[in-house]
């Protein structure tokens, strides 16, 4: 048991996170999980359809196609939580299968805190990485939410259409939608929680290169409102990791970029040597395991090796 | 050879086109039209700073922070732009290849006034049925829709949205 854990049980908190069923990921706080716990994953997508004449539809398509991108969380019912992966939480990619580009990731730049401590910026794709090689995707699914679950996510997103005429932007329309996800890791997080955030907007020239450039800048905006509100709760953290996906539509395409934190827990089957009747000693060997170790054991590819993943 | 130039190809006179790929081909070009002056074959080419108008035989550039009213009249087919430099107009018409209003929009964005409302969205719930808020928040949906502030920054912003997270 890691040493935190033992911290936390005398606290009487468990990271318990297991569902009983075979092969899927379940939803936090569906009925029939094993502990009290949860893990969280990190996913940033962008998807676009061809539009219809029907703005509902074309909406739904739309995400639905963000959500089945990359790592698969396709027909599950999403609802909203407000951004905090605590105490109870795991963080994949990070506390559970961690995978080793986090421990040889250098910061991009660091933004000051209100502790007077600096607080490292990464770039978010090991953590993207892990939750694709963890759920799988679309064509590869592993160990994806079931079908039809309930899954509380932290999330946000946009949809925006690009006119198939060559006219004017009406109001709602754009050239392009984005994304992005950011974790905190607390410094104490025995005490503390990590903490999401999620942003999305629309991008109003063609011009993608101008695009980029923005999201760097959001990048930096980003890290400054997760300082700001880390002295709100009078708590600084150890990194954050942050995320970005875009997408340029076509004319005549309606865009969607939706970022999403899944809070999950985890079939025994996907826990190598794992049990039902030892939950704690499943969750155990999924912290002691790195992400290669993973796959190994569950004899799977590398799908971000195997093939071309882009957020 | 520049891809985006490459569209004209078969589309002008095979000398000017080449001398546009010679000229040109090397260049980022962000947006592109095939139109006519005067009934005279003109492209319309949009570099990061420079709005350049190119003919058979003669081609002029313009800065593009010296370049006043760049304007969108009509889409193609048979589209239309004018822009003025110093106190010369300069009107393309009969624009057959490109997209007039990507075109504007590279170069000088014009952006949307109002704030769009759809209930049909998800989430779109139409907040300006509150009074209180009602000015505030169509200015940030407004700026949303534009691209001026973001999503978080929008419901950060907005009083009729509870602040119990992200």
């Amino acid at each position: 048991m890691a040493k935190i854990d033992e911290i936390l049980n005398q606290e009487g908190i468990d990271r318990i996170a297991i569902s009983p069923y075979k092969q899927y990921s379940r939803g936090y706080m569906e009925p029939g999980n094993l502990g009290t716990g949860y893990v969280t994953g990190l996913k940033v997508d962008a998807g676009t359809r061809v539009k219809t004449d029907d703005e509902v539809l074309d909406g739904i398509v739309s995400y639905d196609r963000a959500e089945c991108k990359n790592a698969y969380m396709g027909q599950i019912n999403m609802t909203t939580a407000s951004s905090f992966t605590g105490v109870q939480g795991h963080i994949l990619g990070y506390d559970l299968l961690r995978n080793p580009a986090v421990d040889n990731a250098k910061p991009l730049f660091e933004e000051d805190q209100w502790d007077g401590s600096k607080l490292p910026i990464y770039d978010g794709k090991p953590l993207q990485d892990t939750l694709v090689e963890y759920f799988g995707t679309s064509d590869n699914r592993r160990h994806y939410p079931a079908p039809g679950s309930f899954i509380v996510c932290a999330n946000k997103g946009v949809t925006s259409y690009r006119p198939k005429e060559d006219r004017p932007l009406r109001t709602g329309e754009s050239y392009g939608v984005w994304s992005a996800i950011a974790i905190s890791i607390a410094k104490d997080p025995v005490h503390n929680s990590s903490m999401f955030i999620e942003d999305a907007g629309t991008w109003n020239t063609p011009n993608e290169d101008d695009l980029n450039e923005f999201l760097d800048r959001r990048r930096r905006a980003i890290a400054l409102s997760i300082a700001q509100c880390g002295q709100d709760a009078n708590t600084s953290f150890a990194s954050s990791w942050i995320g970005f996906a875009h997408v340029m539509m076509k004319p005549g395409e309606i865009g969607n970029a939706i970022t999403v934190g899944p809070y999950f827990s985890i079939p025994v089957d996907a826990v190598p040597g794992g049990s039902i009747l030892t939950p704690d000693v499943d969750m155990n060997i999924m912290e002691q395991l790195t992400l290669p170790k993973w796959l190994e054991k569950m004899k799977y590819q590398s799908i971000v090796k195997d093939q071309h993943i882009e957020y | 050879m520049n891809v985006k130039i490459a569209v004209l190809e078969n589309q002008i006179n095979a000398d000017f086109y080449q001398t546009l790929q010679l000229n040109y081909g090397m260049r980022k070009i962000n947006s592109l039209l095939l139109g006519k002056i005067k009934q005279k074959e003109v492209v319309l080419l949009a570099t990061k700073n420079l709005l350049i108008l190119a003919q058979k035989d003669n081609t002029k550039t313009f800065p593009l922070n010296q370049v006043r009213k760049l304007t969108f009249i009509k889409g193609t087919p048979n589209g239309e732009i004018q822009f003025k430099f110093g106190n010369h107009v300069y009107k393309v018409n009969q624009i057959r290849i490109g997209r007039v209003f990507d075109f504007v929009q590279t170069l000088k964005p014009t952006l949307p006034l109002e704030a769009n409302y759809t209930n049909t969205n998800r989430g779109e719930n139409n907040y300006l049925s509150n009074p209180d808020h009602a000015v505030e928040i169509d200015r940030l949906r407004t700026a949303l829709q534009n691209g001026k502030i973001s999503r978080y920054e929008y419901d950060d912003f907005n009083g009729s949205i509870s602040k119990a997270g992200k």
